[in-house]
């Protein structure tokens, strides 16, 4: 920067505005420190050279000259430094400096640093995962434009339903104790979308779950729904290629369909061909006509995605021979709509309830009189309720899991876990950070007294609170993307579920946040205090590290009460897995393999459903093996099944109404599975189509029906076995039979009372085919698809597993659960015995005279052990009584998911205790250590 | 934040005393002298300590840090140049709104000399 030439100012600075001056000055602070420092190096050394030559020139020597500069200048560093403070103009400058130096700091302290930022990524991981969940689940939108107007309609009903025929869904309204449904009638729908004025569109769709969709002769199994014209113009969903659905296509039932963004690229890679392009679904050729947005799955809520859309005029296509759309009487279509603009919900409802009313009535006229037998009083017209739609209709709330339980009843205990999980990692964070200021109370006291400005220094103990906060932010975020999989495994999972869980950044700066204020109160509050008081003063100093002291055994014990709280629930969960998994099945469920198989969405009648089986039986049972084939429509174990009204007849002539669990049994199925018959006989191949009607009945049914030791076998029941849309027979079957219980539901339910019936009688749906195998039953499973594409290859195989899976399906959440509070428990006691250790060592490194001087006074090292046990003992007793008082009190809570647990399970409480006090004196053994081995002489000295 | 200057006054009494100067005099007195033109950071203490009968004797870990906090409030400016000697030093000279400064200055110490002066009268 130097200019030629003797003593000529240049001009150029001159003419530099004081802006740009400035710019150029804050542009050097922050980038170009380096050559600052330089130039004031060689300013300094031009200033002693000046110096010494001055003192030359008045007679001194050489070498004196220079020795009086240099002294004179006394220290460079410290003119250096008084320089650079007025450099720190910019507090960038400042900020970057002390993050340098924190992390130098933290670094000389590894283990610290590093227990502190795992605390923090677990704890903001999991809470953030868990946070989206619960966006996901309860709040996000449909990623729609102008979703906030859509609105959905369901209904609230006494018993005596104007719905006397309805599919759908239901679920309780748990202000008035009534049912919820979620189906209209097509009569209804027509009303409102034709009558309504405030309502600017109505939509309606009906979902057909898992449809056979068939490219190219490759069958596959996705879900799907039928939806009426404008189901997506009036969502305002774009379309990515392609065109939309309209009202003509809906009534002209053209074979057309629309797919999802996600099944686009799934299976047909994004394909540009895909217009035009000819599937099958179900077995009804339809042509796609065009693709979705990306982002758009449907309007089924969180975990019941859509991949292919068809219209509503198909119908009766689809649902032959059941179709509804010749029945006005029945309700099957969920229905949704947009509001006009300020119209109120309320304005909504008063509307469509007459509307809805009305044309219900309508529909009366032409009900069936079995229909009509359904209500046994007047009817109970329906309540309407309307709600925001802008998140579908939340039914993935309600989605039933293997065990029972919905989805959203899960979001209580996963919260309850995460929110201690947070607790203890940020009072373990709080803890750690309290000693830190603890321990370096004599340091900060140095550096007040050189002079270290009190904002200064308080300023860099937060920036290395802040460092360790980002750095367990940042460790954070992967931890969040790993639990999330984590927790949607706790969710309910079906073959059709799906759940696209995504991480919120607003979740994610949240918690983080949390996490950071916690690092940055317990990094400064204790520095606010030990920077006010005179750092000298040592009275001030010991009082000061007593109240820490205090606040430290507070925290540990709170830390030590709440690992003992996820212990016990750990040890509670385990029990209930443990107790599940012995729950005997009461049938043989070794080496068993199940798979499923609906020919019936193919349209094949009885006769070729029945050929079909028949087929496969005999192909399975030819695989070397195999030692039995047999099949039924639920398999044994399973959380859902159909119930059957069948009617009694005594031998007295009186009749008895039954509801009762029915499963549809090929003739070997009581062998296959090992089930024993104790009375009467099983059913044989002679049990055909054309034989008279029988059934076998299990030991809970004659228990709970014939009463008093009465023998089922030869009474008679007559029963309604529906046919199509319009026939039904009327049967009268007898009872041959009766077999050994086994678990029909799921293992934590008491055996119901079921009535099996051979297969050729009753109409024909899906089956679930079970194979005996010698050996491991998955091995077999390529030689099963081969022998299933030779006798169809048209009809698809899905959902293999083996028995044992089955059974286990039943309990996996409640594992899941067990492993969580395991996991986390396991956290929080080593956390907790960090925190003991470092409190030990702390208070052992203080009282380190006073133990030199009771040694010197003639204690011995047991002595002094015992004197640190002491304290431990303290503490962890507290921490233990508070746990399990917290335990008992909150055990109650999640006794819904424990299974032959009993509510107050000493012997788990105990167990946690234990294992909380053997490694709680496992990590004071250390100190106690370090304590007996003190020389007196040293710590005499140490004062 | 207040600079403390430490000053030494030579004395040709056996004691000495230190006087504190504040920070805006020590900057005063800095843009006095070069109002007599350009200098470098070690002539400009030499030429305050002359100046002042060898009265004021400044430290270079006061007098640098004034000098760069001038030159960032943009009331002089420096480059480098080569000294008679061949040294390398820094030369700073006073800017336009520098000059106004020290007008300000110097009006203010007036003012402030003429009250101290009047209360030491009434006293």
């Amino acid at each position: 920067m130097g200019s030629p030439g003797h003593g000529n100012l240049s001009r150029t600075q001159n003419r530099m505005t004081g802006l740009k001056r400035r710019l150029l000055q804050i542009w050097r602070d922050a980038f170009g420190r380096q050559q600052l420092e330089r130039e004031l190096d060689e300013e300094l050394r031009a200033h002693i050279e000046f110096e010494t030559q001055q003192r030359i020139d008045a007679g001194e020597s050489p070498e004196a000259a220079r020795t009086a500069a240099l002294r004179e200048l006394r220290s460079v560093a410290v003119v250096k430094e008084a320089t650079r403070t007025s450099w720190t103009w910019s507090s960038l400058e400042g900020l970057a400096q002390d993050m340098r130096y924190a992390i130098r700091v933290l670094r000389r302290s590894p283990v610290f640093s590093a227990v502190v930022v795992l605390s923090l990524a677990i704890g903001i991981g999991a809470n953030t995962a868990f946070f989206s969940l619960v966006d996901a689940m309860l709040l996000r939108k449909m990623p729609l434009k102008d979703a906030d107007e859509l609105v959905y309609l369901d209904w609230i009903s006494g018993p005596n339903r104007l719905a006397a025929e309805l599919t759908g869904t239901y679920s309780k309204d748990p202000a008035s104790g009534l049912q919820v449904r979620t189906s209209f009638s097509e009569p209804v729908f027509k009303a409102f979308r034709s009558q309504s004025q405030t309502l600017s569109d109505v939509f309606a769709f009906f979902p057909l779950n898992a449809v056979t969709v068939s490219v190219d002769g490759q069958p596959d199994v996705i879900p799907g729904q039928l939806v009426s014209g404008n189901y997506f113009s009036a969502l305002r969903v774009p379309i990515v290629i392609g065109r939309t659905l309209t009202d003509d296509d809906d009534r002209q039932a053209n074979p057309v369909a629309l797919i999802s963004h996600r099944y686009w690229q799934r299976r047909f890679n994004l394909d540009a061909g895909i217009l035009g392009k000819n599937i099958t679904v179900n077995g009804i050729p339809l042509t796609i006509i065009g693709v979705t947005a990306p982002g758009f799955a449907g309007t089924q809520g969180f975990g019941n995605p859509v991949d292919v859309s068809a219209p509503l005029g198909l119908e009766p296509q689809f649902m032959q021979p059941f179709g509804m759309r010749d029945r006005p009487w029945a309700w099957w279509l969920r229905v949704m709509a947009r509001l006009k603009p300020g119209v109120s919900l309320e304005q909504v409802q008063a509307e469509l309830t007459g509307q809805m009313n009305a044309a219900g009535l309508e529909a009366l006229k032409s009900e069936p009189a079995e229909i009509r037998g359904e209500r046994s009083g007047p009817i109970d017209m329906p309540k309407l309720r309307v709600q925001s739609g802008s998140r579908g209709v939340t039914e993935g709330l309600n989605n039933m899991g293997p065990n029972g339980w919905r989805a959203s009843q899960y979001l209580t205990p996963i919260a309850a876990i995460s929110g201690i999980l947070l607790l203890i990692v940020c009072l373990n964070v709080a803890n750690l950070l309290l000693a830190r200021t603890s321990v370096r109370q004599r340091e900060t006291g140095v550096r007040l007294a050189l002079g270290a400005g009190r904002r200064r220094v308080i300023q860099q103990m937060l920036m290395e609170a802040v460092v360790l906060s980002l750095v367990g932010g940042a460790l954070g975020t992967i931890v969040a993307f790993w639990q999330k999989d984590v927790l949607v495994a706790f969710l309910p999972q079906t073959t059709m579920m799906a759940y696209d869980l995504r991480i919120d950044p607003r979740v994610l700066l949240f918690t983080a946040g949390i996490s950071i204020m916690t690092a940055a109160l317990f990094g400064t509050a204790p520095a606010l205090r030990a920077t006010r008081e005179s750092a000298t003063a040592k009275s001030s100093q010991r009082s000061l590290s007593g109240v820490h002291a205090r606040l430290r055994t507070a925290l540990l014990i709170a830390q030590v009460a709440m690992s003992l709280v996820l212990l016990v629930s750990a040890g509670l969960f385990i029990r209930t897995v443990r107790n599940l998994q012995n729950v005997d099945v009461g049938f043989n469920a070794d080496n068993l393999l199940l798979f499923r198989v609906n020919p019936t969405v193919m349209k094949y009648d009885r006769t070729r459903s029945a050929a079909l089986y028949q087929q496969l039986l005999q192909r399975t049972s030819a695989i070397p093996g195999v030692t039995h084939s047999s099949f039924s429509d639920y398999p044994l174990v399973l959380n859902s099944g159909s119930d059957t009204r069948i009617v009694l007849r005594g031998s007295d002539g009186g009749q008895r109404s039954v509801m009762t669990p029915r499963l549809r049994v090929h003739w070997n199925f009581f062998e296959t599975m090992g089930i024993p018959i104790v009375a009467g006989r099983a059913l044989t191949a002679l049990d055909s189509e054309r034989a008279p009607r029988v059934a076998v009945v299990n030991e809970q049914f004659a228990r709970e029906h014939f009463a008093g030791g009465g023998n089922p076998v030869g009474e008679h029941f007559t029963a309604r076995v529906v046919t199509s849309n319009t026939e039904f027979e009327e049967i009268d079957a007898e009872i041959v039979g009766v077999a050994k219980d086994v678990s029909i539901r799921i293992a934590r339910e008491p055996v119901p009372p079921v009535m099996y019936v051979p297969d050729p009688q009753w109409f024909p749906a899906f089956a679930t085919f079970a194979l005996r195998t010698n050996g491991d039953p998955s091995t077999f499973i390529p030689a099963i698809r081969e022998a299933a594409r030779e006798v169809d290859s048209n009809v698809p195989l899905s959902n293999f597993r083996t028995q044992t899976e089955q059974i286990q399906q039943g309990f996996a959440t409640e594992r899941r659960f067990a492993n969580a509070a395991t996991f986390f428990g396991g956290i929080g006691v080593a956390l907790a015995c960090l925190g003991l250790f470092g409190l030990l060592s702390y208070s052992v490194e203080k009282s380190t005279p006073e133990i030199g001087l009771r040694m010197a006074l003639g204690a011995r090292p047991s002595d002094v052990v015992r004197l640190v046990m002491r304290q431990t003992l303290a503490v962890v007793f507290t921490g233990v009584a508070l746990g399990a008082a917290a335990s008992l009190a909150l055990t109650p809570a999640v006794s819904a998911m424990l299974f032959r647990v009993n509510r107050y399970d000493l012997w788990t409480i105990l167990i946690a205790i234990l294992i909380m006090l053997a490694v709680a004196f496992l990590s004071a053994y250390l100190p106690a250590r370090r304590a007996a081995a003190v020389d007196p002489s040293t710590a005499l000295r140490c004062e | 934040m207040v600079l403390e200057c430490l000053v030494a006054m030579k004395n040709k009494s056996t004691k000495n005393q230190k006087a504190e100067l504040l920070q805006g005099t020590l900057d005063m007195l800095i843009l006095q002298t070069l109002r007599w033109g350009k200098q470098h950071g070690h002539g400009i203490g030499q030429a305050i300590k002359a100046r002042s009968g060898e009265l004021l004797d400044i430290e270079a870990g006061s007098l640098y840090p004034a000098l760069h906090r001038l030159e960032r409030q943009g009331w002089i400016e420096s480059e480098w140049n080569l000294s008679e000697n061949k040294q390398r030093a820094k030369y700073y000279a006073l800017t336009s709104a520098g000059r106004k400064q020290l007008t300000a200055e110097e009006s203010k110490w007036d003012l402030l000399v003429t009250a101290i002066s009047r209360v030491r009268k009434t006293v």
